[in-house]
């Protein structure tokens, strides 16, 4: 069968590489990284045709995929979280040798240790440099709570590749 | 704003980017201005950022996972098309979509859903995504006795036994993958028929994994046949391995090779 959605194809080769590093970087597991990628296109071939709006797609996509997440994280487990009011800990002091040691496979392991409310909000601070505003839509959060989360993912994940390249866990205070 | 206010606001900056959107990341950059221990920290963590922001840029996708989702895509519509539906192309879409969003559900619900399934549904699943994502193989032979040394040297399960059915079919290669921590090797065949798509280089697969302990896993001497996704899978335990079939086609193409 010869391109029978050329539309679709291009939609697909155009944001399936980030739709699969924002999956990756909520759970982590290639297999599920790519259900996920896999299933967001295919309700886009269901539901995409409601979309007015066509500068939403990327968006749409994006938000798609983060509900298809929830509801899995949903059915599997149930994980407890509170907003914390502020950071209760001093920031960490970054040594310019912790920069140097910095890669990919050291930013997602770190990524894993973040807590799972924050991850998402995280990934999409750096993956794509999403306004606050669209950070919002996509998770459905307020704004103020993006902001927050941010904080507080951006200060775990800095926490431990800190505390990784020192080669053993140590708590902020100490540092 | 206090020092450590200031920080707080700073982990928000993205190098790069206008920082507008956030008047606290604004007051925050200002009070650098005034503070040399402040800036110092804020000039590390911006060395920080764009070297987190790489990491995460460097996450790439495995190979054949675009032409997986399109050629989904194309067996849906070819199965629409060759259904005889009478329906509209928009109901059936959605009837496709629908059906397959019950179907995936009700295995999520079953198995767990989210996250790694640890059961041998679980493993199927797992498995058969790497084959068809996968073409790529660490080595490509004819040899069976390359390929057991290769997965040897890598401490990947070598000592398999495959039926003899199996044998008769030429190999083309190996490759590997994990499970759980456990170390799957990936034997490769090519049956040929009917010919295969530009690119891809096997269509018959056998896994093969040491000491599994799973839920569902196969009793003494059973052999679980069963569909996922586009492939035909059997599965069955001996000498203390799990071995995994897996072939595209109907359940009969997979039972001439039990």
């Amino acid at each position: 069968m010869a391109d029978p959605e050329p539309e679709f194809e291009a939609l697909v080769a155009r944001y399936y590489a980030l739709l699969y590093q924002f999956a990756f970087g909520l759970t982590r597991a290639e297999a599920d990284a790519c259900d996920l990628t896999q299933q967001t296109f295919l309700i886009w071939a269901s539901k995409g045709h409601q979309l007015r709006d066509a500068s939403k797609v990327k968006t749409w996509l994006f938000t798609t995929l983060h509900r298809q997440f929830l509801e899995s994280q949903r059915r599997s487990k149930r994980f407890v979280h509170e907003e914390i009011g502020t950071i209760e800990h001093a920031l960490p002091t970054v040594s310019s040798g912790v920069v140097e040691r910095v890669d990919g496979s050291k930013v997602l392991e770190a990524l894993g240790r973040v807590d799972p409310v924050y991850r998402a909000a995280v990934s999409l601070f750096y993956l794509e440099d999403w306004s606050y505003q669209e950070i919002s839509e996509i998770l459905d959060v307020p704004l103020g709570t993006v902001k927050s989360r941010i904080s507080r993912g951006v200060h775990q994940l800095q926490k431990m590749l800190t505390e990784g390249s020192t080669g053993g866990r140590r708590e902020i205070g100490e540092m | 704003m206090t020092t450590e206010e200031a920080k707080e606001a700073l982990l928000r900056y993205r190098p790069g980017r206008p920082s507008g959107e956030d008047p606290s990341v604004e007051e925050a950059k200002a009070a650098c201005e005034r503070d040399e221990a402040l800036r110092a920290w804020f000039e590390e963590h911006c060395r920080l950022q764009v070297a987190v922001k790489d990491g995460f840029r460097s996450i790439l996708p495995p190979a054949g996972l675009k032409e997986q989702i399109i050629s989904e895509r194309r067996a849906a519509l070819y199965t629409e098309k060759t259904g005889g539906w009478k329906r509209s192309r928009v109901v059936q879409f959605t009837g496709v979509a629908l059906l397959t969003l019950v179907v995936w559900g009700v295995m999520s619900q079953r198995w767990g859903g989210g996250g790694e399934e640890t059961s041998l549904a679980g493993y199927r699943k797992r498995m058969v995504g790497f084959a068809l994502r996968t073409y790529s193989m660490e080595l490509k032979t004819s040899k069976i006795e390359d390929i057991r040394q290769h997965l040897a040297r890598r401490s990947f399960p070598s000592a398999f036994r495959l039926p003899p059915s199996v044998l008769e079919v030429p190999v083309v290669g190996c490759g590997s993958t994990r499970w759980q921590d456990a170390k799957v090797s990936m034997i490769c065949f090519l049956r040929g028929e009917p010919p295969l798509a530009s690119g891809v280089e096997s269509d018959l697969w056998m896994f093969v994994m040491d000491g599994p302990n799973m839920k569902g896993r196969p009793r003494d001497q059973e052999i679980v046949v069963e569909k996922v996704n586009r492939l035909w899978t059997a599965t069955w335990e001996k000498d203390g391995k799990l071995y995994l079939l897996a072939t595209p086609g109907e359940e009969a193409d997979l039972r001439r090779w039990l």
